[in-house]
């Protein structure tokens, strides 16, 4: 095997670490069964803190090489229960060292709590919290003085709320209640049934250019393409930005930051100010860049035609319109300043 | 036919109404024949007079309704604690009144230690009582090159040196919750909630506060040593996970003659499916033992007052705070409660604040409508906030109390000034009304987190002071014999194990605590201040002065 690229990490790459929360009967096991059904070629580490009456199917675990945990109520007491700690530990050094976890913790757990487990772990990054609402109930649960703070503590640290079954509601209680959840706090809100979100939602890995560019003409002077896709069952927009070689990393990452409300996920390759490539990724609130783990096929690698595509996949909850336009806009003022800063330099 | 022992004390306190006191017990294989004089007794047959007693005073064996075996475990460890408290090895640690006093105890146990790398830990810091939190800085006095961490009275909260910071790689941009800050933004080392808990206690090596490994069997030692220090016969241990190996260590001890406690662990009923833990309990209850009871189920459903943690209803903290946690979802308590009493198993709750006291009773009146059971004894553990409503319905739906009143002395002041507030501080573990109106109760100390004694829980109970002298709602005091009965059958009955134990009469077990003084006729302040000789469990005489004798 060649070497791949000069910049590539001799760490293993953090596993990312998603955590769903919401109370018993929201759809939190439903949405993990369905993400286990439906992803391909990622092998889960899955823990549950929750004892509902519905299980995970562990069949579906172990056909990705996965492994699953139950982890004793370990938000009862701090000094009680399993070591979530050590119960990841022992995922990560075992054979099926997992790519990605997923967590559902108990219905009345402060998800935050977990993701800054994730947040602490030298091997993990802190992925999305997903908070799952029930739309035929939370009305009712947000009326009720005895829930009503623990729904909006769980809401509040949310990157992404899932308004569940949506079928047992009609359009104006949907209306309603979404106003209600987003009043508070910025998270953003998607309404599903089934728990049925689309497979790259959960996972980075899954975040892929899209196959298809539908049509929106490149730009001539930012060669940005874009593809946009609205699901209709889930209210996902698409982006895939073939990035001009001249954006770096520093921009990219303010942009991301600025946008940050927009956006739900975001993946990319670019250079960064010492003109080395490097990945980036957005997951909820977290801008991460690390060495790009890219390998490209065979020959020189110090090709730059081989060189990983600068290019960034977007995934939000809005249009992602004003992204894109604000990228072009800024764009054009990066050449000049990489170019300057270029001149100083030499 | 085994010998019949006829103890002769200076008074023998029964609670048996129909012979409050008596001069000799009469014990034969374990069993008490009965009380009363040298005539009443002769019946039985041949007898031998044990004078051992005769100038000391025979109650019925304490009972600990509400304690922990941490409290063995704690003591392998440096206590740091603001109040006297004495070691399962008869060492009185004096409270330290000042952070340097901790610092100097933590430095000494410092050079007591050869291993560079072991941590030097120390428990029960309370910086409520200090005019300011615990930093690093302080911690850092005592080593820089080995972990130092301190855990909290609370058991929630732990303090860490910079070495423990450094190694789980925290620092002042590490973006979590419950990283305590100074005015000036650095690191106290302070660290709350499960992430920063157990991050920092894996950079050390350590597992869990809680994990006796290698040492389980002499924790458990001194966990019966700080009983029989205190004059316990029966302790809880509410609630633990019931792993194997700690149901076979338990089982070990609790079959040696020498073991001088009774011990009635509750499992933590919501740690597991209810379907799982139901099985398991019912296995484990047909391996239940007169000195191992087994089958008790704990469940736990807001947290506590002073960490502001416990749900209260409206109007709340008295200083604005912010509502509790639920520790367990609401809506989910029924049919967890229905798991557990269907199959027959008995359960304790904790509920320290109003709103979880309710919930609680909401979901047991709903599960009794179903499965109706006079006599599930359910127990409200700590029951800190309930007031004249809630025991008049504990009474009907026949569910005890085991009410918190160390509560009273040690953070009384707090609740006062900060928590509840003047009036609803007044009714907190409010031990009158409940006996008034009908429900069964208990006091308790829950050890470790405060210390384990019954005299002075009757102490609390009794006068109700706090810290500072303050009497906490005057009212809600109860008479010494009133808290003689809680500590003694008012706890056996909570355990459902009244017909056997609390009460020294005929056939029940020879079960006594021995005191050197009469606390009825003693001047009610100094109640916490009588010796306890010792204690007889089935007969077996277990002098607290021979304590460490016994130990493998
Ligand atoms: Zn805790
Ligand atoms: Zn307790």
């Amino acid at each position: 095997m060649k070497a791949t690229s000069l910049h590539k990490s001799s760490k293993p790459p953090q596993v990312p670490m998603t955590i769903i929360g919401g109370f018993l009967g929201t759809g939190k096991t439903t949405l993990l069964n369905h993400v286990l059904s439906h992803s391909i070629g990622i092998r889960y580490g899955v823990m549950v803190n929750d004892f509902g009456s519905l299980a995970i199917d562990e069949s579906l675990v172990a056909a990705h090489n996965g492994d699953t945990i139950s982890f004793a109520n370990g938000c009862v007491c701090c000094a009680m229960g399993d070591n979530l700690v050590a119960s990841i530990d022992k995922l990560l050094a075992s054979a099926h060292r997992p790519e990605h976890f997923l967590v559902e913790v108990s219905g009345v757990a402060n998800p935050k709590a977990l993701a800054d487990v994730a947040t602490l772990h030298p091997e993990l990054s802190r992925d999305l919290i997903v908070t799952l609402v029930d739309a035929a109930t939370v009305g009712e649960r947000l009326s009720d003085p005895r829930l009503r703070d623990t729904i909006m503590m769980q809401l509040a640290p949310a990157d992404l709320i899932v308004l569940n079954k949506c079928d047992l509601a009609n359009e104006d209680q949907l209306q309603e209640i979404q106003h209600n959840l987003t009043a508070h706090h910025k998270g953003k809100l998607v309404r599903t049934i089934n728990a049925r979100l689309p497979d790259d939602v959960l996972s980075q890995k899954s975040l892929q250019p899209s196959q298809v560019h539908d049509g929106i003409e490149s730009d001539t002077i930012s060669n940005i393409k874009t593809s946009w896709t609205h699901d209709p069952e889930a209210q996902f927009h698409r982006a895939t930005l073939d990035l001009p070689e001249s954006m770096d990393s520093e921009v990219l990452t303010a942009l991301l930051r600025k946008h940050q409300p927009t956006l739900l996920r975001a993946k990319g390759f670019v250079n960064n100010k010492m003109g080395q490539r490097v990945s980036i990724q957005l997951s909820g609130k977290r801008v991460d860049i690390s060495p790009s783990h890219y390998s490209p096929p065979d020959t020189d690698t110090h090709n730059p035609e081989h060189e990983t595509p600068a290019i960034l996949v977007v995934i939000g909850l809005d249009s992602l319109d004003r992204f894109r336009d604000e990228v072009l806009g800024v764009n054009n003022m990066v050449d000049e300043g990489a170019t300057r800063n270029q001149r100083n330099s030499v | 036919m085994d010998t019949i022992t006829l103890f002769k004390a200076k008074k023998i306190i029964t609670m048996n109404p129909r012979q409050p006191v008596a001069d000799y017990v009469a014990v034969r294989d374990g069993i008490i024949l009965g009380t009363g004089s040298l005539d009443s007794l002769a019946g039985w047959g041949d007898y031998e007079i044990d004078n051992q007693f005769a100038d000391k005073v025979i109650l019925p064996g304490f009972i600990e309704g509400h304690c922990h075996s941490w409290e063995g475990a704690a003591w392998e460890d440096t206590y740091v604690g603001f109040l006297d408290r004495t070691s399962p090895t008869r060492e009185v640690h004096p409270g330290l009144k000042s952070i340097g006093s901790v610092v100097e105890k933590l430095k000494k146990a410092n050079h007591t230690l050869t291993d560079p790398t072991t941590p030097v830990k120390g428990w029960g810091l309370d910086p409520i009582f200090f005019e300011r939190r615990v930093t690093c800085a302080d911690l850092d006095q005592i080593s820089t090159t080995r972990p130092v961490v301190v855990i909290h009275q609370s058991g929630h909260i732990i303090n860490v040196n910079s070495y423990v910071l450094d190694k789980a790689g925290i620092d002042g941009n590490t973006d979590v919750d419950g990283l305590v800050t100074d005015g000036h933004g650095e690191l106290t080392g302070e660290l709350m909630g499960i992430a920063l808990y157990q991050t920092a206690l894996k950079a050390i090596g350590m597992n869990s506060i809680l994990d006796m490994g290698e040492n389980a069997e002499r924790s458990l030692w001194w966990f019966a040593n700080s009983a029989q220090i205190a004059g316990v016969t029966t302790v809880t241990d509410l609630a633990s996970e019931l792993s194997p190996e700690m149901v076979t260590v338990q089982q070990s001890l609790a079959a040696l003659d020498s073991y001088p406690i009774r011990v009635v662990p509750a499992f933590m009923g919501q740690m597991v499916p209810s379907n799982e833990g139901v099985e398991k309990m019912l296995n484990l209850k047909k391996q239940s033992t007169p000195k191992l009871q087994l089958g008790l189920v704990k469940l736990i459903v807001d947290g506590s007052i002073q960490g502001f943690t416990a749900r209260l209803k409206t109007p709340g903290y008295y200083n604005g705070a912010p509502n509790g946690l639920w520790y367990v979802d609401p809506t989910e308590l029924p049919s967890i409660i229905e798991a557990y009493h269907s199959a027959g198993l008995q359960i304790h709750i904790h509920t320290n604040g109003d709103e979880a006291t309710e919930e609680a009773l909401d979901a047991i009146e709903q599960v009794l409508k179903v499965h109706p059971d006079s006599d599930a004894r359910f127990t409200l553990q700590h029951c800190q906030m309930a007031h004249d409503a809630h025991f008049k319905r504990m009474a009907r739906l026949g569910v005890c109390a085991n009410l918190f009143a160390n509560h009273l002395y040690y953070w009384g002041d707090q609740h006062y000034e900060t928590t509840m507030g003047p009036e609803r501080a007044a009714r907190m573990d409010a031990a009158n009304s409940a006996g008034r109106l009908g429900v069964n109760y208990s006091i308790h100390s829950d050890a470790p987190v405060t210390h384990l004694s019954p005299l002075f829980t009757a102490w609390c109970g009794v006068n109700r002071r706090t810290y500072s002298g303050r009497i906490l709602g005057e009212p809600e005091c109860i008479s010494v014999q009133e808290a003689l009965h809680a500590v003694t059958l008012g706890a056996a009955f909570t355990l459902k194990l009244d017909s056997e134990l609390g009460s020294i009469e005929c056939g029940k077990r020879a079960d006594f605590t021995i005191l050197e003084d009469d606390p009825l006729t003693i001047d009610p302040m100094k109640l916490k201040d009588i010796t306890v000789w010792g204690t007889v469990l089935d007969g077996r005489v277990f002098p607290v002065s021979e304590i460490g004798r016994n130990m493998n």
